[in-house]
């Protein structure tokens, strides 16, 4: 391994060739001198990196955060890590000659060692009754609660929190589950109130810093010598999985989220070959290992359809034979409605592909391929390499580990969008198949009788706020990827307007769709973002929101001027004519195609929007969630 | 001295091998700060078998008598 990797680390002239080199790469196998040797490489080819974060704690962190730069870079993710000083996580924040605000990080990580912390804690919890040990939890979570309030109120900064880790050896042994108020009992309790003290906090992630201790096995995480010489707490062989942890909160911040698993169906979803063994012959069923095995990894697919990915099919079948298979299989985790999109044909796989993409309006760079057939996967890499391909091994107790431990299918937090999107795809084939029927198109709008909510975003919308800025692609007229504590700030300025929009029609709840985001100058209103989900494009909804954000400029600056810009990327093709459809003057242009826009608000007037009715504020189900 | 320790060192310092000679100082070595120290004592113990007691780390102050202490360890087993 480090010979190889030291040849391909020389190789590499630069960040892009570094990074293809190291794709792939286990990062739990990563040794410390290789992880060195990766952080140094990056650092020699000084690249920016993607994010800055800065490790605080009451151990010594170093080792850690060079692991997690390494781990980070094999999953795409280019982080810098600096380390403050030991023991100054409070210090750090407070006194600027640190240099906090020079740095300026993405996200501080803290990490608080509890026996360090509450320094009456190891042998003297024997002799704690319940109340005591009470106020121990309590101590320690004003602790996090104090840098926590004084972070927020300094930096920006996403802030993730280690929870507290169970050592190694208990101080009473075995006795220790008798006493109703043990050590094992302390942690629990402790980090129990942790995760709920910040689950709606969209600014702070609590870290499950123990589960992965305990997953490396804290025996391994164990090492006394190194914790008395430099108060390293979390010994070498443990790094590894707790970088696994940590780089898969930072390539989820920074890479562009796959949407859709796609799932070959014959030895992927069940055992067997339909074609060949017959609907009935297929193993899918209890008190069989393999059918059991197949219905695991069933049930592994089904919880990442809850993150908020759409599940697709694209098998080499009879169709018949597949819808019969579902039919006579109702009791496996997943059914035939489970699937958004399904390819059940003879077609070759990269064809098929490229159909779901374009069905479920995404791009196939958000794809992730599974299949079982090493063949195909190899056409898939080299056809399009810019699908994550997933190749299943031979025996199937594997794959249901296996697809849980992707880190391309993690999300950071979930939404209430994320919870219902296979829903919402139903229902919008269901919208295409009026279309389609009704031919004309006014009279399709109409028919869908679409009802719009605008209201201000508060903190109950901010995660879908967020995901929103974070994963619009083609309708984002600028694309700026604000961070929760950015739209903090927009909700809490008065200069500032931050709204949402919701949209239900007769096929159902559509959840919110859209935000957009206009500042108010001292002679002028500027649109500063407007979002749109895929999903509510081409409906008239871009109308609405720009009659929206003409009634707020009127409001604000009746005799101003409303300003606006379109920056292009790669994928926003579908705003790129936005305002000038909406009747905005083309100002000029920049070499880089930024375009410029503007509208005297005295002069404006709202556009026509055949079908969509505004109803009045927040709907019923986001103000009883806040 | 050992040349396997002497590429050890160079690695994990980040420095040209040739520079690393038996009487090369830990203290005020610009590289050879603490937790390189530590790094170090980590790779010999891994690259060697050997395992250092607490004040045999703390006692290292030049190239010269790690090697030495390695040589030890390794005929004692």
């Amino acid at each position: 391994m480090t010979d190889d990797l030291r040849l391909c680390l020389e190789a590499s002239k630069d960040a892009a060739a570094l990074k293809s080199a190291l794709a792939g790469t286990d990062v739990l196998t990563l040794a410390t001198r290789d992880a060195e040797r990766i952080v140094r490489r990056l650092e020699a080819l000084e690249a920016a990196p993607d994010l800055r974060v800065l490790y605080l704690g009451n151990h010594t962190l170093d080792m850690f955060a060079r692991m997690v730069s390494a781990a980070s870079f094999c999953r795409g993710a280019h982080v810098d890590g600096r380390v403050g000083p030991f023991d100054q996580h409070m210090q750090m924040l407070l006194d600027p000659s640190l240099g906090l605000a020079d740095y300026d990080p993405h996200v501080i990580f803290l990490s608080l060692e509890l026996e360090r912390l509450l320094p009456q804690l190891p042998a003297g919890l024997a002799g704690l009754g319940a109340a005591a040990r009470e106020g121990l939890v309590e101590q320690a979570l004003a602790a996090v609660a104090s840098w926590v309030e004084t972070a927020r109120s300094v930096t920006g900064a996403t802030l993730l929190v280690g929870n507290f880790w169970r050592p190694c050896r208990q101080h009473l042994g075995i006795a220790d589950a008798k006493l109703g108020h043990g050590e094992a009992q302390l942690y629990a309790s402790l980090n129990a109130r942790l995760f709920d003290a910040y689950a709606a906090d969209p600014q702070v992630f609590v870290v499950d810093v123990d589960h992965a201790l305990a997953t490396a096995g804290r025996r391994a995480a164990h090492g006394p010598r190194m914790k008395l010489l430099a108060k390293i707490a979390w010994a070498e062989p443990a790094l590894p999985q707790l970088a696994d942890l940590l780089s898969r909160y930072f390539a989820s911040m920074v890479l562009p989220p796959r949407k859709c698993l796609v799932l070959d169906l014959d030895n992927t979803l069940w055992g067997g070959v339909l074609g060949e063994e017959g609907p009935e012959g297929i193993r899918i069923a209890e008190g069989d290992p393999v059918g059991e095995a197949f219905r695991a990894f069933q049930s592994a697919i089904k919880a990442v359809q809850r993150r908020g990915l759409l599940l697709a099919i694209c098998s080499k079948n009879n169709l018949e034979d597949v819808e019969e298979a579902f039919r006579l299989h109702t009791d496996m985790p997943l059914g035939w409605s489970d699937f958004a999109a399904r390819q059940v044909n003879w077609e070759p796989k990269h064809a098929n592909l490229q159909t779901i993409a374009a069905q479920l309006n995404i791009g196939t760079d958000s794809l992730v391929f599974v299949d079982d057939n090493p063949a195909e996967c190899e056409l898939i890499r080299q056809l399009m390499p810019e699908v994550r391909t997933v190749h299943l091994p031979k025996d199937p107790s594997t794959y249901a580990d296996l697809l849980l431990d992707l880190p391309e299918l993690e999300r950071v937090a979930l939404s209430e969008e994320d919870l219902r999107k296979t829903e919402q795809y139903h229902e919008q084939a269901e919208r295409e198949a009026v279309r389609v029927a009704a031919g004309d198109m006014r009279a399709y709008l109409e028919s869908l009788e679409t009802r719009l909510t605008f209201w201000p975003a508060t903190r109950a919308e901010m995660t879908r706020v967020h995901q929103l800025f974070a994963k619009t692609n083609q309708f984002n007229v600028t694309t700026k990827r604000y961070r929760p504590a950015d739209i903090e700030r927009f909700m809490a300025s008065p200069d500032w307007q931050l709204e949402v929009v919701a949209a239900r029609d007769r096929f159902g709840d559509l959840g919110i769709i859209g935000a957009f985001l206009v500042e108010r100058r001292a002679d002028a209103v500027a649109v500063d973002s407007v979002v749109l989900s895929c999903r509510a494009m081409g409906r008239g909804v871009e109308t609405a929101i720009a009659n929206r954000i003409k009634a707020i400029a009127a409001g604000w600056q009746p005799q101003g001027r409303l300003l606006a810009e379109v920056r292009p990327t790669r994928k926003n093709k579908p705003v790129l004519e936005y305002f000038d459809s909406q009747g905005f003057a083309l100002l000029a242009a920049t070499p880089e195609g930024t375009k410029h826009y503007a509208l005297d608000i005295a002069q404006t007037t709202p556009l026509d929007c055949p079908g969509i009715t505004i109803e009045a504020g927040a709907p019923s189900l986001e103000s009883e969630a806040s | 001295m050992n040349q396997k320790l002497a590429e050890l060192i160079a690695d994990v310092l980040d420095m040209p091998v040739k520079e690393v000679t038996p009487r090369m100082v830990r203290e005020g070595h610009p590289k050879w700060d603490s937790l390189n120290h530590l790094r170090l004592v980590t790779a010999i113990e891994e690259e060697f078998g050997v395992a250092l007691s607490m004040d045999e780390i703390e006692a290292v102050e030049t190239v010269g008598q790690l090697d030495e202490m390695i040589a030890e360890h390794c005929t004692a087993a």
